[in-house]
């Protein structure tokens, strides 16, 4: 039987899944609605293996996840957020990024034949960044704790972001001009993938350990 | 532009933001690990200068407070030890009368030492220094340093100078005391000049002599010096030292003055 490494993530997130359902008792509200985008891509990821089975492109399904999962990435940070200034500013770019994201798909890039690459980008780069001041509040306010999901949360975001903008940009271009070479990028994104379910899953863990 | 050229910008443009963005996390991280450095140095230098201020104080204090015991233990014990032997001597005037020279010059050495030690002990006293005046202090002083006969003292003291706190006060005179027996001791100054004045942000105090100065005399580690730098940091006092040509001494105590006016 040949394994297919690009659906291992699946797993991953399947797990995260799992460790959410045990321990959603001790979620809060916001917590409970970070759940809401694994289940996404869960969803996402069964869509689309199905549709590959059938020789259809999934990319319509990953160009309407990935306006969902960022707003609402970026929804949560502005719940999270201490300064009442940033958390305007997040919610203020949120709607931006999907106005901006709703554009793209009607009218700059193809919905069904093309990868969103401009979402995926600006999206990836706007949660860097405010995956990074949720990070440097808690910082400059001395609050840093494992216990915290959100800080769990906004690292794996960032550590995938970072990785994945420069990875997912080239998509379409491999695509269409290199396609021997976009297994190799599809496998980088996998293991990114599977790295930013772990960062969730430990989040999710330390939340119900009682304090040493 | 072709499509192939398009899509290459444009991967070219989001590693580069994405580069851009890490520095600027990198660098944003090292500036906040930076002003948290220092946040944390000044916090550990003002626990030790509080530290440092109520350890003086604390000394002060116990000082103080000895110097009160001393006082009881004086007039209590020793006047009381003095005064039975003068008594005794008196009674054995009575009976044996007259009594060798010797003796009664003793007795008049005694009462003179119970004069003395009456004295002393009023001065260690608590209740001395919560009455104390610095004004009639300072004239005390220079009426005893004239009466010496061996240094000519020029005081130029503000009648209106009057200090808010008893503490200030006294640790002021204790500095003023600490030169004085400096100039006397050490220096052999023969004109000590001492001004207390009032000044913009507080209490101005200059002080000289026409010795040989501290340092020269190597007191520049002495306990004297060490005590009265202690004194004037008590006071948050700024302070000057000049050794070159006698001594002389500047500061400015930055305390809530109270006028007469």
């Amino acid at each position: 039987m040949e394994i297919n490494f690009i659906n291992i993530p699946t797993v991953f997130i399947l797990a995260t899944l799992v460790i959410g359902f045990l321990r959603y008792k001790s979620l809060s509200k916001y917590e409970l609605l970070i759940l809401v985008i694994p289940s996404l891509n869960f969803i996402a990821d069964v869509v689309s293996s199905v549709l590959i089975n059938r020789h259809i492109s999934t990319n319509f399904c990953y160009n309407l996840l990935i306006p969902i999962e960022i707003s609402l990435t970026l929804f949560i940070y502005s719940k999270h957020l201490i300064k009442k200034k940033s958390r305007i500013l997040v919610f203020v770019t949120m709607l931006i990024f999907l106005l901006f994201s709703i554009i793209n798909l009607l009218f700059i890039q193809e919905f069904i034949s093309e990868f969103a690459s401009y979402n995926f980008f600006l999206g990836g780069i706007l949660v860097c960044m405010f995956s990074y001041l949720v990070w440097r509040e808690e910082i400059l306010d001395g609050l840093i704790s494992p216990k915290k999901v959100i800080l769990w949360f906004a690292a794996a975001n960032f550590i995938y972001y970072t990785i994945s903008v420069p990875v997912m940009s080239a998509n379409n271009w491999l695509v269409l001009y290199l396609k021997e070479m976009a297994i190799p990028i599809y496998l980088i994104n996998s293991i990114n993938y599977a790295i930013w379910s772990v960062f969730l899953s430990l989040g999710l863990l330390w939340k119900n350990r009682k304090a040493i | 532009m072709e499509k192939s050229e398009s899509y290459i910008i444009f991967i070219i443009i989001a590693t580069v933001a994405v580069l851009a963005l890490m520095i600027i996390v990198v660098a944003d991280l090292l500036l906040i690990y930076r002003n948290k450095q220092l946040k944390y140095r000044n916090e550990l230098l003002a626990l030790n200068s509080k530290l440092e201020r109520t350890t003086l104080e604390v000394t002060n204090e116990v000082t103080e407070q000895v110097f009160s015991d001393i006082a009881d233990e004086l007039h209590n014990n020793v006047c009381q030890t003095l005064t039975l032997a003068v008594i005794h001597i008196n009674q054995a005037e009575v009976e044996k009368n007259p009594l060798p020279n010797h003796i009664l010059e003793s007795r008049d050495t005694i009462r003179q030492a119970l004069t003395d030690i009456r004295n002393l002990s009023h001065l260690l006293s608590k209740e001395y220094w919560l009455n104390f005046d610095i004004h009639q202090a300072l004239k005390a002083l220079e009426i005893k340093l004239i009466s010496s006969g061996k240094i000519k003292v020029n005081f130029d003291v503000d009648p209106l100078v009057k200090f808010n706190s008893k503490d200030h006060e006294i640790i002021v005179i204790r500095i003023l005391q600490e030169m004085i027996l400096n100039s006397l001791k050490h220096s052999n100054a023969s004109l000590v000049e001492i001004k207390l004045r009032n000044s913009n942000n507080g209490l101005g105090l200059w002080y000289s002599d026409n010795g040989k100065g501290f340092l020269s005399v190597n007191m520049s580690e002495g306990l004297g010096l060490k005590t009265m730098k202690q004194r004037l940091s008590l006071l948050k006092a700024k302070y000057h030292i000049n050794s070159e040509n006698g001594f002389k001494f500047e500061a400015e105590i930055p305390m809530k003055l109270v006028s007469n006016v």
